[in-house]
């Protein structure tokens, strides 16, 4: 690998100060580094500063309140899913984190980090979409926040300016009674990148029914379908406005036929799901 | 070239000294170390061949960097066997043939030790998950399935491996 220089931070402000003082362009922030580094070893990026971020304290935030779940950008998916009895409310979430990947890249692996590098496949940007999730930026001028679909703008490109880090993740608490849930297609039982994806989350008390896709658009695509919220929903109607919005590729791992087939599959078996759980009829 | 001091407990020894800032811990393993067993396949995080604990955790060690290790307990397959001989992990993939060229054996012994050390009686579904990240393409998973199961129930007998 080509040589950089390697910094820790202590603390947030630390961090900010630091990286106003950086070169745009050569400072990257390193959090579980499951990203960077094969970007570094692939010579796709080529650091002049890498500055590790997972040992600053408020990073390390995983908390879940009446109102809300924060994790702070040094939290790996495996801590999430250690956590996952008190998480229960946000179970798309949970579940996704369980798909990443395998389980030693789910011990490094962060959820800030999976939000800031904006793959198109990332497993956790549908259900944090679905959910509301903000992200909260925290740069020179303070922190600010922005909902995921307007923090992500493009393949592997995000409104986060050079001077700025993901410091945490903000989810709401679903309303009372809500459900959710994510499906991921890949093409073996381990380690694989979504060939396409989908959560889902109804929340009737907060009149919400959201639907995300996954590894379909270079953003992630938001699909509402709070008019349905009211009595049964019409699934042939939600899988249509899914697809009016998806825009497949045909690449290495699926073709845009199937990947379309796929969603379909997804976005049924998703509410059939909670019907089941629900012991509904869908 | 950047060089970061770094400390790190190894197979229970200690080391310190200075690292590049841009060597891979198993690259640190394998050659600032003389620690062969743990073995560079894919170097990208697909193939767990070089997969090493680090503080207890299954970790691709060539998705890590050596400067990131400060301060940690790590353990590699040269942990595993005891005064010349091998831990009932070990043995267990000897004796059920879950071993063929033995190329990600290193690898698939240190997810299953980080599963052991986390879960002593673990189901199937947390063998498979576990080793998931582990590609074996001559054994299959069915014998090493057996091995990981075997060796927890002598772990167990014998009140656990260290």
């Amino acid at each position: 690998m080509a040589t950089f220089q390697y910094e820790r931070a202590r603390s947030s402000a630390e961090l900010v100060q630091r990286l106003a003082q950086g070169i745009p362009g050569e400072t990257f922030l390193l959090a579980g580094g499951t990203d960077l580094l094969t970007q570094i070893r692939s010579r796709l990026v080529r650091p002049g500063v890498v500055l590790d971020i997972k040992g600053i304290e408020a990073f390390r935030q995983l908390e879940a309140n009446s109102e809300r779940l924060t994790v702070g950008a040094a939290v790996s998916f495996n801590e999430l899913l250690e956590a996952g009895e008190r998480l229960g409310d946000w179970a798309a979430l949970l579940q996704a984190a369980g798909q990443v990947a395998s389980y030693p890249i789910r011990n490094r692996a962060t959820v800030g980090g999976n939000m800031a590098n904006a793959s198109p496949c990332a497993d956790s940007v549908p259900p944090l979409n679905v959910l509301g999730a903000e992200v909260v930026l925290l740069g020179p001028g303070g922190e600010r926040r922005l909902p995921v679909g307007e923090f992500i703008v493009g393949n592997r490109e995000t409104r986060r300016e050079p001077d700025e880090v993901l410091a945490r993740l903000e989810v709401p608490r679903p309303g009372d009674g809500a459900w959710s849930g994510f499906l991921k297609r890949k093409r073996v039982r381990g380690h694989d990148l979504a060939l396409a994806s989908a959560a889902l989350l109804w929340d009737g008390a907060g009149g919400r029914l959201r639907l995300s896709v996954g590894s379909c658009t270079p953003i992630p695509t938001h699909i509402v379908l709070d008019d349905m919220c009211g009595g049964a929903p019409d699934v042939d109607a939600a899988v249509a406005r899914a697809m009016e919005v998806i825009n497949p590729i045909d690449d290495v791992r699926a073709s845009i036929t199937y990947r379309r087939e796929m969603v379909a599959v997804m976005v049924r078996r998703l509410f059939a799901r909670r019907a089941d759980e629900r012991g509904e009829r869908c | 070239m950047p060089e970061t001091t770094i400390k790190v407990t190894i197979n229970g020894l200690e080391w310190g000294g200075a690292v590049p800032a841009e060597m891979t811990l198993l690259r640190f393993l394998r050659q600032a170390l003389a620690l062969t067993g743990t073995k560079e396949g894919c170097g990208v995080g697909e193939c767990g061949a070089c997969t090493v604990l680090l503080d207890g955790r299954a970790v691709n060690s060539c998705l890590v960097l050596a400067v990131e290790a400060d301060g940690a307990d790590l353990r590699t397959v040269e942990g595993e066997a005891r005064d010349g001989q091998l831990s009932a992990l070990q043995r267990a993939l000897v004796e059920n043939h879950a071993i063929q060229c033995g190329f990600c054996t290193p690898g698939m012994v240190m997810s299953a030790r980080g599963l052991l050390q986390r879960k002593p009686e673990p189901t199937e579904e947390e063998i498979l998950e576990a080793v998931g990240g582990n590609l074996c393409r001559c054994t299959g998973y069915v014998a090493i399935l057996a091995a990981v199961k075997q060796a927890a129930a002598e772990e167990r007998g014998q009140g656990g491996e260290a």
